[in-house]
């Protein structure tokens, strides 16, 4: 079966939409424009987005947003209240250590528990219609944790609108493979769990699914050591430094994107706790859970 | 090397000899169901069936009915076109615990004939680790006796969980179609 893909950057990693019919390429265009689309209304290293508009009047007036912004900011509130790891207003501490970048470094104390103050999801303002505000001055907004998986499920949306049947949407490792797998006889998908200690792409087991989300969450890809330490970029908003986890990485399957985010960083976080409450969530379909000492631990 | 053939009702092969008689008792000796299905994926030959309620008439001749057996199906095409010359998968069906081995058959000058599928219910396998080596009902009988054996040894409780973990969903050997990572770089 031959596979028609396309590759780009976008979203701050490496996008590949993958097709198994010749006319249903003609869908890449428009999903690379509403990847584009979203990526000017998310994204907190774009000026002109909405969520870095939000966080450039904080403390001083709410905007007026799209739809989608909106919808996510809210989800993204309701989420952090939870808290099962996820915070959306981690931006301030997120964008000090600028862990995945360059000039990654460790902040002093002082200015960790400086920032810390500036984090609240309480005070993220929600006003219908559309308005969203930050209530103090230097709150800042990062829907990282979560944008990738809510464009996901738009590009299927969007792929069910074209008609497409089957393919895979790749952004960065968050998977959403879409109908039945042309590959198999069995229509099942096989989706890879990426081996932590091995170059991108070589798995380290391999799962037979149907269609599903699969979104992975680990310390493995963004990180820096600073003084023989070892920083990633999984930030513990109560401590405002890396979380301390035994976890490589955890991989769950979910049949939303944005569950599929929502509860991966919350497995990550509570690996113990979180198992028993998810095995009822009609979002989730298994768990791959892969630990620092080499451990595999499966959840379905 | 020295061709195998048929005089009178006896089969030469390279190492010795057997009656015709003498193979179907040994066929119909072996401890699992052995099917011979061939290079277009019909069945051609049953060997002591598992489910003895099968309507093997129905069964044989037909070919492999796809909604029933996706994943043999799988494993007919990697045969057929070279990608395995053997492939062995648990498998679990209702209660039973099922091994299912798959050879590839070639003739003489390597064309593919077809492939033998030997079907194992493993179930009291399964069950004998699960109690320390023991079927249930000796397990049983074991604790009721005035000995305090602890038969359950912790790594055979561990090898069943690691066989039952394998059975279902996990498969190291097959390829990936995409590969889920943390958010690459």
């Amino acid at each position: 079966m031959k596979k028609y893909q396309t590759h780009f950057k976008a979203l701050g990693t490496k996008i590949t939409l993958t097709v198994f019919s010749s006319f249903d390429q003609q869908v890449f265009a428009p999903s690379k424009q509403l990847i584009d689309y979203y990526e000017k209304l998310f994204s907190i290293y774009l000026p002109d987005s909405e969520i870095s508009r939000i966080n450039k009047t904080a403390g001083q007036k709410m905007i007026k947003v799209s739809t989608p912004t909106f919808d996510l900011v809210t989800l993204a509130k309701k989420i952090s209240l939870k808290s099962w790891g996820f915070n959306a207003t981690i931006g301030p501490l997120v964008k000090e250590w600028n862990i995945g970048f360059y000039n990654a470094h460790r902040p002093s104390q002082v200015k960790i528990d400086q920032l810390l103050h500036q984090i609240d999801p309480q005070k993220i303002i929600i006003k219908k219609p559309n308005l969203i505000g930050l209530q103090q001055n230097k709150m800042q907004l990062d829907l990282g944790g979560i944008a990738k998986g809510y464009i996901a499920d738009r590009l299927k949306d969007l792929w069910h609108a074209w008609g497409i049947k089957t393919g895979i949407i790749n952004l960065g490792g968050n998977l959403l493979t879409i109908g039945n797998s042309p590959l198999h006889a069995d229509r099942k998908w096989r989706i890879g769990i990426q081996d932590p200690w091995n170059p991108r792409g070589k798995a380290l087991r391999v799962v037979r699914m149907p269609a599903c989300s699969a979104v992975t969450s680990g310390i493995y890809e963004r990180n820096f050591t600073e003084n023989h330490h070892f920083y990633h970029h999984i930030l513990d908003s109560r401590t405002g430094y890396p979380l301390k986890t035994p976890l490589m990485g955890v991989t769950v399957f979910t049949d939303q994107s944005v569950w599929g985010e929502i509860e991966s960083t919350r497995l990550f976080f509570y690996p113990e706790t979180a198992i028993d409450e998810l095995k009822k969530d009609r979002h989730f379909m298994a768990a791959v859970f892969v630990y620092q000492n080499h451990e595999i631990q499966i959840l379905k | 090397m020295k061709k195998t053939f048929i005089k009178n009702d006896t089969l030469f092969f390279e190492n010795g000899n057997l009656k015709i008689s003498e193979l179907v008792s040994l066929l119909k000796a072996l401890p699992f169901e052995v099917l011979f299905i061939d290079s277009a994926g019909r069945i051609k030959m049953i060997i002591h069936p598992l489910d003895p309620d099968l309507k093997l008439n129905q069964r044989i001749s037909s070919h492999l009915f796809f909604k029933t057996m996706p994943a043999t199906f799988d494993f007919l095409e990697k045969l057929k076109h070279g990608k395995n010359s053997k492939i062995s998968r648990a498998l679990k069906v209702k209660d039973e615990y099922y091994n299912l081995t798959f050879i590839a058959i070639y003739d003489e000058v390597q064309n593919y004939l077809g492939c033998l599928q030997i079907s194992e219910n493993i179930t009291e396998i399964i069950k004998k680790y699960r109690y320390g080596g023991f079927i249930e009902s000796e397990f049983q009988k074991s604790k009721q006796s005035s000995h305090s054996f602890h038969y359950q040894d912790s790594s055979s409780e561990e090898y069943r969980q690691e066989i039952e973990q394998d059975l279902i969903d996990i498969n190291t050997d097959d390829d990936s179609d995409a590969i889920s990572g943390a958010s690459e770089l």
